[in-house]
């Protein structure tokens, strides 16, 4: 069965949008294909800064005929080519429509034969181009889509962003062995550079440290010039790999490129001098006038949040309060600094260097450094620095909810999962919703009433959502179990991380499946709406004072237990509950005698179940197994 | 070849393709157009030229006018409004005369969104990196003075301080006097008050010029204007929120010069 290639040539497309705009035609041209009667194996998003490319394996017609495939695929194609070229699409300032006009040329094939597919005064045929400057541009023929990678590279392009990705990470290596050093290249910079070429050619280039400049920085100077640099020791020259598009004359490129290399560091070095005239304290006035990412004030106010924040945390995980908040106070200093401005990514490691400098004690640097570092490079060490970290997770997912946010959007579920991976890393047990009254009249100032009110509903579900999803992908626990965490502990990771863990390994367990059923048949006696009060002098039957004892005796017990978060203990001590529930639920008719009698049963039954709720949803485990009494033979 | 050597070769090249050599022009700010090219792009019949003009950059102030990101720049700048031909082709080939072999070198052209909003335009192109160092660029303008443009120009750009580097002149270049000055000006000694009082006095020159018909002379205050306003950010670093006011109230005197050139000129 023929295979589908569409290439759409253009000029240098913007690099941060190539991957998004390379998948939403891949993505469009699928979805309109399968929609339109086509069935296909499997599609292939390639692109390079000058091409998008779609390819689509073993594309047939169901029931088609091979002129009616071809009639379909040619005004699929043709419909999508529009939208993307359309008036309204290049209506909008620098849309990436404006880099794909004019479009220089289509390639259109399936199988052997060319799909005449036409987007302005541009008709697709067989013919694609290789690079524009190692090989001219020249005219390459391609018989089929079988063999277009192979093609263009001999064209002097790699269509793959992959394949791209691999060389310069091979480079890289090879580089930082030839040099003996070693060499870290993350994958930010990697797409980057991969993207930013059709053809990726490493070139080595050396320049000194310049004295005084802290390596970190000059780093991150180099990265932000689009270098990756090798490992290098103060004091010493710092090499870098840099890469040219295609073939070129190393030595006179190399020139250029230390050139750009020096002027990064050089200006490095004056931003650094130029912060350094103010301590990093001083940049605390200047976040006055600077607004904050998400429009909830400037980062000043954001500051203040972080203090409040950061102090209730400091509170639950034993953090120096003094030092939490001196650097809450000081942890968006930084991004007054000019440094901070030119590389962003110094954020954090800018305010620790600059406190360090100030004077400021150790533990606040650290607290500094840890609390703007991703959760990539692990949970702090230091509680001060695990504080002000949640402390940030935890203002940037209710300034984004605040602010609109879908609870789905990418962004939002990436800040969700760092707060339940700072919570669960750092082992801080404690309710994210109690955060929210402390901070809520800051929030308060910016964002309407109502809308803070729903915050908490939406902190609430958003939580619950991705918690289950982290237990499931992070502690390979199943969904039905990870549904039985405690409504009330749901918004504390920690806890519901420690519940589900408990509950993980109790469950293979017979003894578990027995409590399920003595659960399952205490609970069909409770009526909707039960009181929890009871009088024990009112008890008749040795089943129901047995059952009042066992309670008891279990009641002390499951607090300690939960307090100190064991909840294996705590499912054991309800599993001890078991035989005196079964006994009662045997012998007992709970509406036998009078109406206050029958309630006083309900009341201790209400009860019992009560510390069950304390402990693990065993409701929601039996709705999600299917559990029923009738399964109860074990 | 110094700049001057390498302008002179890139004017004989452009005059030889159909765009006339105009008078040098003074100074303009970064993100400015010149008189000429401003009211030239906006004339009723496609208009080509090409004019060596210093672009002034308070925005890079803080790298003490290095020599890659200079304060002041010599810039030959070449506009086509005429649509025929392929003008990247035409400046890689302009490449030649300066003896640039794009073949054994890594010339790259990279996409960039260029802000012209103080001037109530759109435009978008590419920088032009030879060994990574930026020597120019071409940007199209779809729509100058919040006129949509019925020949979208081509500006091309050759920055040519940094276009030195790029023919192979040897050596690190210093800074120069002039632009050590801007830059301790700027992060110094510039009072933002007293600026922010400019900006407010240029506006209402610009429309008291506006008033009696003189779009020229109403123009010089909007360039006035983005200089200050480039002082002002790279002074003080001034909120999102205040740039964006202060860029829309320039681009309405943009605007206001842009309908006063047609209306006089009925293009």
């Amino acid at each position: 069965m023929p295979d589908l290639l569409l290439e759409v040539g253009t000029g240098e497309m913007p690099i941060d949008v190539l991957s998004a705009l390379a998948s939403d035609l891949s993505r469009r041209a699928g979805e309109a294909i399968s929609e339109n009667g086509l069935l296909g194996d499997g599609i292939r998003v390639l692109y390079t800064l000058r091409r998008l490319v779609f390819i689509m394996r073993n594309v047939t017609g169901q029931r088609l005929g091979g002129e009616e495939v071809i009639n379909t695929i040619s005004r699929v194609l043709g419909g999508i080519m529009a939208a993307l070229t359309s008036e309204r699409a290049i209506r909008r300032d620098a849309s990436p429509a404006d880099f794909i006009l004019p479009i220089r040329y289509l390639v259109c094939l399936y199988g052997e034969q060319v799909i005449p597919v036409r987007a302005r005064n541009v008709t697709a045929d067989r013919v694609t181009r290789g690079h524009w400057r190692t090989h001219r541009e020249e005219s390459i023929a391609l018989p089929s889509p079988a063999g277009y990678e192979q093609a263009l590279a001999g064209g002097g392009v790699v269509v793959d962003p992959e394949r791209r990705k691999q060389m310069v990470s091979n480079a890289v290596t090879a580089a930082a062995h030839e040099e003996n050093v070693s060499a870290q290249i993350d994958d930010d910079l990697l797409v980057k550079i991969a993207d930013a070429v059709e053809y990726p050619q490493p070139v080595i280039g050396r320049v000194n440290l310049p004295s005084d400049l802290r390596v970190t920085f000059a780093n991150a100077a180099l990265r932000e010039a689009g270098f990756v640099p090798l490992d290098a020791g103060q004091g010493s020259d710092i090499r870098f790999v840099g890469f040219a598009d295609g073939a070129m004359e190393q030595d006179v490129v190399r020139v250029g490129y230390e050139r750009v290399a020096r002027s990064a560091l050089r200006g490095c070095k004056l931003l650094f001098s130029r912060d350094r005239k103010a301590s990093l304290a001083d940049h605390v006035r200047s976040l006055r006038g600077i607004d904050g990412e998400l429009g909830l004030g400037s980062l000043w106010e954001k500051t203040e949040r972080l203090r409040t924040l950061a102090g209730q945390i400091a509170q639950a995980i034993d953090a120096s309060p003094g030092t939490v908040d001196r650097a809450a106070f000081l942890s968006q200093a930084d991004r007054a600094t000019w440094i901070v401005r030119a590389f962003p990514s110094l954020h954090g490691i800018a305010g620790a260097t600059y406190a360090v400098l100030d004077g400021e004690e150790s533990s606040v640097c650290i607290a500094l450094e840890e609390g703007a570092l991703s959760i990539s490079n692990g949970i702090p060490g230091a509680s001060e620095g695990l504080a002000i970290a949640i402390a940030r997770s935890y203002d940037d997912l209710c300034s984004r909810l605040l602010t609109g946010s879908d609870m789905h959007d990418p962004q939002v579920i990436g800040v969700v999962d760092d707060l339940i991976a700072l919570m669960v890393g750092g082992k801080v047990d404690l309710d994210l919703l109690s955060l929210l009254a402390p901070v809520s009249e800051q929030f308060n100032i910016f964002a309407p009433v109502m809308k803070t009110e729903e915050l908490g509903k939406r902190l609430r579900t958003c939580l619950e959502e991705r918690l289950v999803e982290y237990i499931e992908t992070s502690e390979k626990i199943t969904s039905p179990i990870a549904s039985a965490i405690p409504q009330e502990v749901r918004a504390n990771p920690y806890r519901s991380s420690a519940c589900a863990r408990a509950l993980h390994e109790a469950s293979g367990g017979e003894d578990f499946s027995l409590l399920l059923g003595s659960f399952e048949r205490l609970r069909a006696l409770l009526p909707a709406g039960s009181t929890r009060a009871f009088d024990p002098a009112l008890f008749e039957g040795e089943s129901e004072r047995a059952l009042w004892r066992a309670y008891l005796k279990a009641e002390g017990k499951l607090e300690a237990f939960l307090t100190k978060l064991d909840y294996a203990q705590a499912i054991d001590q309800l599993i001890t509950l078991g035989s005196a529930i079964d006994r009662y639920t045997k012998d007992i008719d709970t509406h036998a005698g009078p109406k206050s009698m029958g309630n006083n049963r309900l009341g201790l039954i209400a009860s019992v179940l009560d510390q069950f709720a304390h402990v693990c949803d065993l409701a929601a485990l039996l709705a999600a197994h299917g559990y029923a009494l009738s399964d109860e033979k074990r | 070849m110094d700049s001057q050597e390498i302008a002179l070769r890139l004017r004989e090249f452009w005059e030889a393709e159909g765009c006339p050599a105009i008078p040098t022009y003074g100074s303009i700010p970064a993100g400015g157009l010149t008189f000429d090219v401003f009211f030239g792009i906006l004339a009723p019949d496609p208009w080509c030229a090409c004019q060596v003009v210093s672009i002034v950059d308070p925005s890079v102030a803080l790298y003490d006018d290095d020599p890659l990101r200079p304060i002041i720049d010599s810039c030959l700048q070449v506009t086509r409004q005429d649509p025929s031909g392929d003008l990247r082709k035409r400046f890689i080939e302009s490449l030649r005369v300066l003896e640039i072999d794009p073949r054994d070198r890594d010339v790259r052209f990279v996409a960039h969104g260029y802000d012209l909003s103080h001037l109530a335009a759109r435009a978008a192109g590419w920088r032009v990196l030879i060994d990574g160092i930026e020597v120019g660029s071409l940007f199209y303008v779809r729509q100058l003075g919040g006129i949509d443009l019925k020949f979208a120009p081509i500006v091309v750009e050759y920055f040519l301080r940094r276009m030195e580097f790029a023919v192979g002149i040897e050596g690190e270049k210093m800074p120069t006097e002039r632009g050590r000055q801007i830059a301790s000006y700027v992060l110094e000694h510039a009072n933002p008050e007293r600026i922010g009082s400019f900006l407010s006095l240029h506006a209402d020159e610009c429309e008291q010029a506006l008033g009696g018909g003189l779009y020229y002379q109403a123009y010089d205050h909007v360039l006035a204007s983005v200089y200050l306003l480039s002082v002002l950010t790279a002074r003080d670093g001034l909120s999102a929120k205040e740039y964006a006011t202060r860029t829309a109230r320039i681009a309405d005197l943009a605007r206001g010069c842009a309908r006063a050139y047609v209306e006089a000129t009925d293009a």
